[in-house]
């Protein structure tokens, strides 16, 4: 046991302080906010170009053969900086992670790189208007037909299918299968497939996610990513369990613990002053949450895909968003509900309030993941 | 990075863990919890007989070597099977503290390893562990020797210990430690029981008269490094009793039948279970990191108190889970999960408790959560 980072890791992380105190400028913000987006095509180019878009892959598919905690410190390190980092999730950790894990050697020479050199970006569509939580539910259905696939159905709440290239959708094959949980394939979808339709759907926290309409889209054999019929084996052992664990931000929680401290301590209010034992409690709880999200890296890095782990570091992390979201609130008063770069943090204590929603059901809802860590970490039984 | 114990450390816990699964089963606890911390002391030589308690002591002192890391994984194992923390007030803060003192007894050192004494260091003025000076105990010199009088609260392994450790505010108004002679004329002691049954004392001292080279080189900051340094085994200690606890209302959870199945497959109990194996997941990653750093010889009093604040509180939600699980079981004397229901707080206490760690944490540097080592 060795708690200790390599050169190599120290160096990497000087290198990328470096590039997030430079690159992640206040009009990147502004661009954002202006576009309505959480996403910034400039910067992931300049992140692509430094090579650390898929950095984790071999070199033989565009990537540095750089292993999970690599990704761990770029990650914390740009979110310390507020960097927009979703279509490196969505495109990286949810559609070519999982090309990795089950894709066709033609599928990965095709999209890794492409995605590596930034010029394709991903979404991942899994849930639907009546298969939310109950994912195996889905209806949308791909029919085989003179060597291609027809697909027909809905998919709700994709993060990012506005202006991804490819979505990876899953969709179901064999309506006759015995479960629900058989029959399901996944599909790497053209965005601009005739018959596919994105329509926006706003959040509360100004950005928006997506609807889509399939309407007897056509897709190529090639396309189909995985065994068919095996689709949920993949999703449930692979897809589901990199989402989980890249969307825990523990850089972010770092930042907003050192943001309030500094508040704290500053304050002239005896009531703010009040909430420093509260803070103390938290910032020690992100501490060890930032180390339970190394383990679950290095836990990939041994070639482990830690299903209950993956679901821990999630839940864990989007309640210490939370919990530091609604204590800033709180010292700040009435000042931490004000909107906009005026606002104390630019408003950034309200925005995470506002938004947190999107940390807690992103990737599953919390009860969804404590069913995870019962069932598949304690080994509780399932309800019958 | 490694976040796989070593081969050694593997050795360690296992033979630590069948060690006191056969020495220290739940019915010894009880013993012990009857009749005091002498029934635990035919367990206590034997674990320095094979070495335990010479953990994080290097072998040239008369220990058994090993590091702050291996200290605490053993630990883990010690707190699964609610193993009195003799081994923390006598060892990992007395001889720590002989050992940061200078030029230790050979003799003396060797006595505690071995189990066959034990010192109790009394430092606590208030009911509360706090970092302000010793004020309440004063040492003046009386011809050849010291003269001191004073008090100390919430003494642990008094009533088992050879001598005891006392930090005193001396002459010059510095603070001193004095190893005081248990048996020394002029102490009175008053016992308490606390809620995990175990006893400790409050202590007057009264002219007690003490041989002037009783006095130790050690300052306080290098104390206060002592403390830091328990704080984490101490943590480990509640981890380990965290996860026995865990592993017991699983078994339950699995075994136990009710509506015609079993009540581990209802998602209440489920949620539940999932939190408190959250938080003590989270705490175990804390407390190992806290450990390898003080291991390297670091900076740690930021982690350490990190580490305690966490662990004593999943102790407190892990076994408050546990006991919930049990439903009616869970409180009956005649069970077992309760005996670490009742140790919960205790953990959360021991060394130094959890207002302070957060006053501790709130009074670091603040903009530096990214800082690694």
């Amino acid at each position: 046991m060795d708690f200790a980072f390599s050169d190599r890791h120290r160096q990497f992380r000087g290198e990328v302080r470096e590039f997030a105190r430079t690159e992640v400028t206040p009009e990147i913000f502004a661009d954002m906010e202006r576009r309505g987006s959480e996403h910034h095509p400039g910067f992931h180019a300049r992140l692509a170009a430094r090579g650390w878009v898929g950095m984790q892959w071999p070199r033989e598919y565009g990537g540095q053969g750089l292993d999970n905690l690599h990704v761990s410190i770029f990650n914390e390190e740009l979110e310390y900086r507020f960097a927009p980092l979703s279509r490196c999730r969505t495109s990286v950790v949810f559609v070519g992670q999982s090309v990795i894990a089950f894709g066709s050697e033609e599928q990965k020479r095709h999209f890794l790189p492409r995605i590596a050199r930034g010029e394709l970006t991903g979404a991942w569509a899994l849930t639907e208007p009546d298969a939310g939580s109950d994912a195996a539910a889905l209806r949308l259905r791909a029919e085989h037909s003179g060597g291609e696939w027809i697909l027909n159905g809905e998919k709700i709440f994709t993060s990012g299918a506005q202006d991804a290239d490819y979505v990876m959708v899953a969709a179901r094959t064999d309506p006759k299968a015995p479960s629900k949980y058989a029959g399901i394939s996944l599909f790497l979808v053209p965005r601009a497939s005739p018959g596919l339709t994105v329509r926006p759907i706003r959040t509360t926290g100004g950005w928006s996610v997506n609807q889509e309409i399939f309407e007897d889209v056509r897709v190529p054999q090639w396309l189909l990513l995985g065994e068919q019929n095996k689709g949920w084996q993949n999703i449930t052992r692979y897809t589901l369990n990199f989402e989980r664990a890249g969307i825990a931000r523990t850089g972010l929680l770092l930042r907003l613990g050192d943001e309030l401290a500094r508040i704290v301590e500053g304050a002239a209010s005896p009531g703010a002053r009040q909430m420093r034992h509260e803070l103390a409690q938290l910032r020690a709880e992100i501490m060890a949450a930032r180390w339970l999200g190394y383990r679950v890296a290095w836990l990939y890095d041994q070639g482990q895909v830690p299903t209950a782990e993956s679901s821990m570091i999630k839940v864990l992390t989007a309640e210490l968003l939370e919990r530091i979201a609604d204590l800033g609130t709180d010292v700040l008063g009435w000042a931490g509900l004000a909107r906009g770069e005026q606002a104390p943090m630019a408003g950034r204590m309200e925005f995470f309030l506002r938004s947190i929603w999107f940390h807690l059901v992103g990737g599953g809802t919390p009860d969804i993941q404590r069913n995870i860590i019962a069932q598949w970490g304690l080994g509780l039984p399932r309800e019958p | 990075m490694n976040f796989e114990p070593n081969q050694e450390q593997r050795l360690l816990c296992e033979s630590a863990r069948k060690f006191f699964a056969r020495e220290f089963p739940p019915a010894r606890v009880r013993e012990v919890e009857a009749h005091g911390l002498q029934a635990f002391l035919p367990v206590y030589r034997q674990m320095g007989e094979l070495g335990y308690l010479g953990i994080g002591i290097a072998e040239e002192h008369g220990g058994a070597g090993g590091d702050w890391l291996d200290l605490a994984l053993y630990a883990e194992e010690a707190g699964r099977a609610l193993v009195p923390t003799l081994q923390l007030s006598s060892l990992v803060l007395g001889a720590q503290a002989l050992l940061r003192a200078g030029k230790p007894d050979r003799a003396r050192i060797a006595a505690l390893v071995q189990g066959t004494a034990i010192l109790a260091p009394a430092w606590l003025e208030a009911a509360e562990a706090g970092r302000a000076l010793a004020q309440a105990t004063r040492a003046a010199a009386s011809g050849d020797a010291l003269r001191i009088d004073g008090a100390k609260r919430f003494v642990q392994a008094y009533d088992v210990a050879a001598e005891l450790l006392v930090p005193v505010c001396g002459p010059g108004g510095e603070t001193r430690f004095v190893l005081v002679p248990r048996e020394a004329a002029g102490i009175a002691a008053g016992a308490q029981r606390l809620s995990s049954l175990d006893v400790v004392h409050d202590l007057s001292f009264t002219a007690v008269g003490v041989a002037r080279e009783r006095m130790l080189a050690l300052t306080w900051n290098a104390w206060l490094e002592v403390i830091d340094g328990a704080k984490i085994i101490a943590a480990a200690w509640g981890v380990g009793a965290a996860r026995a606890a865990l592993d017991m209302a699983l078994v339950y959870a699995r075994d136990r039948r009710q509506f015609g199945r079993p009540i581990g497959s209802f998602q209440a109990v489920q949620h539940r279970l999932a939190d408190a194996a959250i938080a003590l997941e989270q705490a175990s990653a804390m407390v190992r990191y806290a450990a390898w750093l003080r291991s390297g010889g670091g900076e740690c009093a930021r982690e350490a108190a990190m580490a305690k604040l966490v662990a004593g509180g999943a102790v407190r939600r892990v076994t408050r889970a546990a006991a919930l699980t049990h439903g009616g079981y869970g409180f009956m004397e005649e069970f077992d999960i309760q005996l670490y229901v009742r140790r919960a707080k205790q953990y959360d206490q021991l060394i130094e408790g959890p207002a302070l760690q957060r006053e501790l944490i709130a009074g670091e540097a603040s903009d530096d959560l990214l800082r690694v080592h």
